[in-house]
């Protein structure tokens, strides 16, 4: 029998980078080459299969990279089981930003919360201002996963999302996936219970 | 009064007649009556018209006084015959007058010009008020460049403002970060200090680190009613046995998903097919009006507003509840929630807000009563959501922040410093626009928001209202306001309280 598991997984990075391109190519497989910025945040799900036959269906938050919403943050990643911290390789003012978020996510989120380092961006190597080696190097040091994506050309991207999947903890269906799992859920109410541990994060929580 | 250019009158004269049929007699009135002087020297106006090539001289001979003062001046022919555009420029209030004459004006002037640029043509100035005599062409290029110049410099002073707003929001941001420790140490653990502690007290003011509003806003709201941790759940079942066996009315339960469409719309965390909060704001928001409908009281749109607050911060639903009970049965709350039971109390904070007004903005208040816009027309709609509606969003919970702490008071001091920032607004002199304004629907206002590219979030953000501008008001107020007359204003106005 195969096994289901959901899971939160939260997008993070600064506004730009390619958030949406990159959950767009992972849940329709599409790329748009002229995108509006997101505002607030959109909401899908892409379910992916491990060899064993086990089912990871992401709830994935895309959420807006602009600075306006910036008290909402705290709520994106609450219960988040993975986040996608995405910069763009082209502009190393995005890693910065991102190691703002991940070091946010460190200290603030749930301790035992999945975070990949995504450089996106990779069919535009010739621009290229961060290397391979400088953020590898950097997602080792945290112990992070870290990969290089193109949601233009679809390099890389469902592989970061399989490894994240790969990752995750598949032991305990019913204390890691969402209360009633996805099956449950009612049709068209694709939500994630936000108040599902909420015991679980007070314990966790580091303030 | 000052007498209009000559050649201004001259034309609206000229158009008022072609037209007095099809326009109101206010038209005629308007370009006749201040200046009967032209009238009278200009009994003709078509001759005017045809004046433009053919009787320089007699056109000359009739200008008005204005002109004949001006230094000997090269022959006036232009005056008399001024291009419309220039009219335009000159009465940019007058909707009546202005839209039509321009084409009147060139239709009719069209077939005379046959040979060339007229001498009009030649000298014509479009840096140069029409009714003074012509400049020459290097200076007109100066004062374009100088146009130029200033319309850049005006442009850069606002990039300049915008850049000094983002350094300003900025350093407040590092400054609550670094505050985070006396927060999560001082203030979390042992938090009805702060209500003592003056200096505590100042940094709440400064707005709490985002990832610490949910416990300390429950904290600060308290348990006034004694809630259980359970009675969320109580209430929910109660609610969905109610809807299941159709006792539910279906009119709640149309205004309570009709407010979910409306809270946050941008956000989508709400909407009711992707939003993935949705069942969780219905929740919070059945249990609710079950809650209440103990007390006979009935939904009220706004509520989900609130609600959708609380749950963005609050870390349960149950918890969520709780908050949200208290927190709407607190003062001028409670009385714009509690229907009709409580509208004597509504209009005792009417009184309030308008008694307020008047002290701290007293022509916006005189505006307002000559217009008949009272209270009701407006405070409901900030009151109700709490600002949700109208504050962008950080805005909004920044004021919830020092709100839920300090209660009416702040709630008041608030929304005066919301009409300080759109005070420049509320001069109108015609209610319809003041009300749309009041909606934050003002046609103006929002094209020039589509045009720099706001979202809709929160509906003053058109106005200019964001978190800086928002307290720099209420920072303002510091002199001004005095908890003394507040507290002398609610116990004359509610002195049931």
């Amino acid at each position: 029998m195969s096994r289901q598991f959901q899971f939160k997984l939260v997008l993070l990075g600064e506004s730009a980078v390619g958030k949406s391109s990159l959950v767009l190519r992972f849940v329709k497989d599409q790329f748009e080459d002229y995108r509006e910025s997101t505002i607030g945040a959109a909401f899908l799900t892409q379910t992916v299969t491990l060899e064993d036959q086990t089912t990871v269906k992401f709830e994935i938050w895309d959420t807006a990279g602009q600075e306006r919403y910036k008290s909402l943050a705290p709520m994106y990643y609450r219960n988040a089981n993975c986040a996608v911290v995405v910069y763009d390789i082209t502009q190393s003012a995005s890693l910065e930003k991102a190691r703002n978020w991940i070091r946010e996510l460190q200290r603030q989120a749930d301790p035992s919360i999945v975070i990949a380092l995504c450089g996106n961006k990779s069919d535009l190597s010739a621009r290229r201002q961060v290397t391979q080696e400088e953020a590898q190097k950097y997602a080792e040091e945290e112990g992070l996963m870290w990969g290089e994506t193109s949601a233009k050309t679809g390099e890389g991207v469902s592989e970061i999302f399989l490894s994240i999947a790969k990752k995750l903890p598949l032991t305990v269906p019913s204390a890691t996936a969402p209360r009633g799992g996805a099956s449950a859920r009612p049709a068209g109410q694709k939500g994630v219970d936000l108040n599902r541990s909420t015991t679980q994060s007070q314990d966790g929580c580091n303030c | 009064m000052s007498p209009l250019p000559p050649s201004l009158s001259l034309d609206s004269h000229i158009h008022s007649l072609p037209l007095a049929s099809d326009l109101p007699s206010q038209f005629s009135s308007l370009a006749l009556t201040p200046r009967p002087h032209h009238h009278e020297s200009h009994p003709y106006p078509s001759v005017v018209i045809d004046a433009s090539r053919h009787s320089d001289l007699s056109d000359s001979d009739r200008m008005p006084s204005t002109s004949s003062s001006l230094p000997t001046t090269p022959p006036p022919p232009p005056l008399a015959l001024k291009p419309s555009p220039d009219i335009v420029s000159q009465e940019p209030t007058d909707d009546h007058t202005v839209p039509s004459p321009p084409k009147q004006t060139d239709s009719r002037h069209r077939p005379q010009r046959s040979i060339g640029p007229s001498a009009l043509e030649k000298v014509i100035s479009k840096t140069r008020p029409a009714h003074l005599p012509p400049k020459a062409r290097t200076e007109d290029r100066k004062h374009a460049a100088d146009w130029e110049n200033m319309m850049r410099q005006s442009r850069l002073a606002e990039q300049k403002r915008q850049h000094a707003l983002h350094e300003r929001r900025l350093a407040r941001e590092a400054e609550i970060e670094a505050s985070s420790e006396i927060w999560s140490k001082q203030i979390l653990p042992n938090w009805s200090l702060t209500l003592q502690n003056p200096t505590l007290r100042k940094l709440w003011w400064k707005g709490i680190p985002p990832k610490l509003r949910g416990p300390l806003w429950e904290n600060a709201i308290g348990n006034a009613l004694a809630l259980s941790k359970d009675s969320f759940r109580v209430c929910l079942a109660r609610a969905r046995r109610s809807i299941s066996s159709g006792a539910f009315p279906t009119h709640t339960l149309q205004l309570l998903e009709g407010d979910i469409v409306a809270t946050l719309p941008t956000l989508k965390l709400f909407h009711p097919v992707v939003g993935p909060l949705y069942s969780d704001l219905k929740d919070l928001l059945l249990a609710w009006t079950v809650a209440r409908s103990d007390e006979g009281l009935g939904y009220v749109v706004g509520a989900s507003k609130v609600a959708a607050m609380l749950l963005l911060n609050v870390t349960s639903n149950e918890r969520a509840f709780v908050a949200m009970r208290n927190l709407l049965e607190r003062g001028c709350s409670r009385a714009f929630y509690g229907g009709s039971s409580t509208k004597d109390d509504v209009e005792a904070y009417y009184r309030i807000f308008d008694t307020l007004l008047a002290d701290g903005m007293p022509k916006v208040y005189f505006n307002f009563k000559q217009h008949q816009i009272p209270p009701s027309n407006y405070l409901p709609g900030w009151l109700l959501p709490l600002f949700i509606d109208h504050l962008p969003f950080e805005a909004c919970a920044r004021v919830w922040d020092v709100l839920i702490l300090e209660g009416d008071s702040f709630l008041f001091r608030a929304a005066l410093a919301i009409m300080g920032v759109i005070e420049s607004r509320l001069f109108f002199p015609d209610r319809d626009e003041l009300l749309s304004v009041l909606r934050g629907e003002h046609k103006a206002a929002l094209e020039v928001a589509k045009r720099s590219g706001l979202t809709g979030n929160g509906k003053y953000e058109i106005y200019g209202l964001n978190e800086e501008t928002l307290w720099e008001r209420i920072d303002a107020m510091d002199d001004w306001w005095k908890e003394s007359t507040w507290i002398r204003l609610t116990q004359r106005e509610l002195p049931d309280l």
